[in-house]
């Protein structure tokens, strides 16, 4: 039946604001994970941003990144394969927020590091739809630097289809 | 099933300015790329004190001076360019990503007045002055 919700629907469908298969990504996606390892960057200073290193395979140029998903120390407690580096608990990751930003160093969204952590959001991803970001341009800034120290760290996987580009 | 997906996205913020008080409005702060009356607003989000401590602004979380999530003492209303209140006193907390299985609220996209949209106390425990309702709003430039 072609109700008005159903339209409302249909229509977000078609114009990408919504998508399915929220609580696992399409066969064609892959995963990359990311580190931000405060003893390499330093611990953050309040309003200090952290910049990711630059990685081609997540520009928008080469890739469509579907989601971002931030680990917490609940989920895994040290950054793999470096035991020394703590992930950051869900407490702590309430103090920072993640920027994703294009080319032009416009910013393209924002959001609560919680927000980000599938197993705080009942398994579902933080769905995202990036084709025009710069990944070395994105960022962490904390609004709260209490608690944070050299031996934390940041472990995002970030999900994404590579365009038919060669590198 | 579905989730939205972030097209734009960006924290605004309804500031309790004096003493907090039940039932007094409390409008959303300027954000002046948002003032233009060219943003179609499809989701919003409420983001308690356990997700985000403090805001890029500098303000304390609603909540934060007694350390808790107060999610639940609030409702908020939305306005559009033409001054309808199409969200009328919604509950904050329902709004809540981790409160309802991981899905954000969905709005039938409308551009959105920001600095109309307010938010109202229905309990003032653990609520300090100057402290901010957050809200992530997912948006997309009207054309």
């Amino acid at each position: 039946m072609n109700t008005p919700i159903k339209q409302t629907i249909d229509q977000a469908r078609a114009a990408g604001l919504i998508r399915r298969n929220i609580d696992n990504m399409p066969t064609s996606a892959r995963c990359e994970s990311v580190y931000l390892r405060f003893a390499n960057t330093g611990v953050p200073g309040l309003g200090t941003d952290l910049y990711f290193k630059p990685n081609d395979l997540l520009d928008g140029v080469h890739s469509r990144i579907l989601a971002i998903e931030c680990i917490d120390a609940a989920t895994n407690p040290a950054i793999y394969g470096n035991s020394g580096t703590d992930v950051l608990s869900a407490a702590l990751l309430a103090q920072g927020m993640f920027y994703a930003v294009d080319g032009e160093r416009e910013l393209i969204w924002s959001l609560p590091l919680p927000i980000m952590v599938k197993r705080l959001n009942a398994g579902k991803f933080a769905l995202c739809d990036l084709n025009t970001q710069v990944w070395q341009n994105c960022f962490v800034r904390f609004t709260d630097v209490s608690s944070l120290g050299a031996s934390n760290g940041l472990w995002f996987n970030v999900w994404y289809t590579p365009r038919n580009v060669n590198l | 099933m579905e989730n939205s997906v972030i097209i734009r996205s960006q924290i605004v913020e309804a500031q309790v300015v004096g003493t907090p008080a039940t039932g007094r409005r409390y409008n959303f702060l300027e954000v002046p790329n948002l003032s233009r009356n060219n943003i179609v607003c499809y989701a919003i989000e409420t983001i308690g004190y356990t997700q985000l401590v403090a805001t890029p602004n500098g303000n304390t979380t609603i909540g934060g001076g007694g350390t808790t999530d107060v999610s639940d003492q609030f409702v908020v209303t939305l306005l559009d360019d033409k001054k309808n209140e199409f969200v009328y006193q919604m509950p904050a907390y329902s709004m809540v990503r981790a409160n309802n299985g991981g899905f954000l609220t969905f709005l039938k996209p409308r551009i959105l007045n920001l600095t109309d949209c307010y938010i109202q106390l229905t309990n003032t425990t653990n609520v300090a002055a100057s402290e901010v309702a957050v809200f992530n709003l997912y948006y997309y430039y009207a054309k």
